[in-house]
């Protein structure tokens, strides 16, 4: 099974890649391939890092997992060659016998940092996805309702919808800032503007039910809780288009802040959330949705920690992805 | 938290989990609550709605009998 953190994009069409263990590789058809290399060609950074391909020499040492968990626990270590140098052999610290080679790869400075670019990317792709299939579930039954309340995540979207668009860098960087600005302030705003007391004020035994003021305690939960369904909806728009607009600033650590600062709401919002899904008649439309916001309505901030630990190995020849000397 | 005892129309279990101490979810519990309201709410009106008919049939009588009187 392999390793869904990582990524191998072969040069050739051959299915032996040196640089990564058997088990971390999926291997691509040529058409699969080809269709990444097009990607690759579409990220300014790749290419900047291509075209000075042969500027410098800077080798990444490729450690199996074993021998890196040894490193780790201290029972090896590379060998030190002084001047802050090491050799490309691992050895045991008390035998000090030879356990493994260190496999070098040549890359340079800018494609590593490239690299990191395209595993961050990578990640906050992964966010995006989830909350896409989220809000799906919801719109489908929302099918475009409006509300004037949630106008300011709205007016965050349509800011970064022009910035997308925009074809001047500055204009474009100053577009996605204040779309970040709106959809964090109403984001933000929502959060704290729904109002859950409805919930703690409901009979909760049929005794209760029977003297309560509500003639018809199911419909009134319904009418309750649609808003918070539709700001839920907004929360999580906002969200989606938040980390496409720190992505394209390549910027995850505001990204970590912003949901850093929301994460106690949000635990309250979920929370009452599931707690609402019981109200609900089994057999509603919204359950699943609701059911789906009460388990992540943010982007889970342990998804960011994962971004370091990415391992994307790409492997290609400078010509497929730079353009042509000249042009 | 228990599952719902109740069942839903295709036969299948309630997904909702109960309330501590009680048998049913809370919206089985609100739907039963209303539907006994409904059956409540048609029983007094059929009571009022008999009440003004005799009423209405006992006046009536009562203004015949008084006339041929």
């Amino acid at each position: 099974m392999p390793n869904k953190d990582s990524l191998v994009i072969q040069s050739s069409d051959e299915i032996i890649s040196h640089t990564a263990l058997p088990s971390n590789v999926i291997i691509f058809d040529r058409e699969k391939r080809q269709k990444a290399i097009q990607i690759l060609r579409q990220i300014p950074a790749i290419v900047d890092g291509v075209k000075k391909l042969s500027a410098g020499k800077t080798y990444q040492a490729v450690l199996p997992p074993e021998v890196w968990e040894r490193i780790k626990d201290g029972s090896a270590r590379l060998d030190k060659k002084g001047n802050g140098l090491f050799g490309a052999l691992v050895r045991d610290v008390k035998a000090g016998r030879v356990v493994d080679h260190v496999d070098l790869k040549e890359v340079t400075p800018d494609l590593l940092s490239s690299l990191n670019q395209v595993a961050t990317q990578q990640t906050l792709a992964d966010i995006v996805h989830r909350l896409e299939i989220i809000d799906e579930k919801i719109t489908d039954v929302l099918q475009g309702q409006a509300n004037d309340r949630l106008a300011e995540v709205e007016s965050g979207i349509h800011i970064y919808e022009q910035a997308v668009v925009a074809s001047d860098p500055d204009v474009k960087r100053e577009l996605i800032v204040s779309a970040i600005q709106k959809l964090n302030d109403g984001r933000n705003k929502l959060i704290k503007s729904i109002d859950f007391s409805f919930i703690d004020k409901l009979p909760r035994n049929r005794l209760g039910m029977f003297f309560s003021l509500n003639w018809d305690i199911p419909k009134h939960v319904q009418s309750k809780a649609e808003y918070v369904w539709k700001s839920a909806h907004a929360i999580i728009k906002a969200s989606r288009y938040l980390v496409l607009a720190y992505s394209d600033l390549n910027q995850p650590d505001s990204l970590r802040v912003s949901l850093e600062q929301v994460k106690s709401e949000v635990k309250i919002f979920q929370d009452k959330m599931g707690e609402m899904v019981n109200m609900l008649p089994p057999t509603s439309n919204w359950r699943e949705s609701l059911t789906a916001i009460s388990q992540g309505v943010l982007p889970n901030i342990h998804d960011l920690d994962d971004i370091p630990q990415k391992t994307i190995v790409i492997e290609f020849q400078p010509k497929e992805i730079a353009p042509p000397e000249g042009v | 938290m228990q599952p719902c005892k109740a069942k839903l129309q295709d036969g299948k279990p309630c997904p909702n989990q109960v309330d501590d101490g009680q048998e049913y979810c809370f919206f089985h519990l609100a739907d039963q609550d209303s539907k006994a309201k409904k059956k409540f709410s048609i029983a007094t009106g059929a009571v009022a709605v008999v009440g003004l008919v005799v009423t209405g049939i006992y006046k009536v009588a009562k203004f015949v009998v008084s006339k041929k009187l």
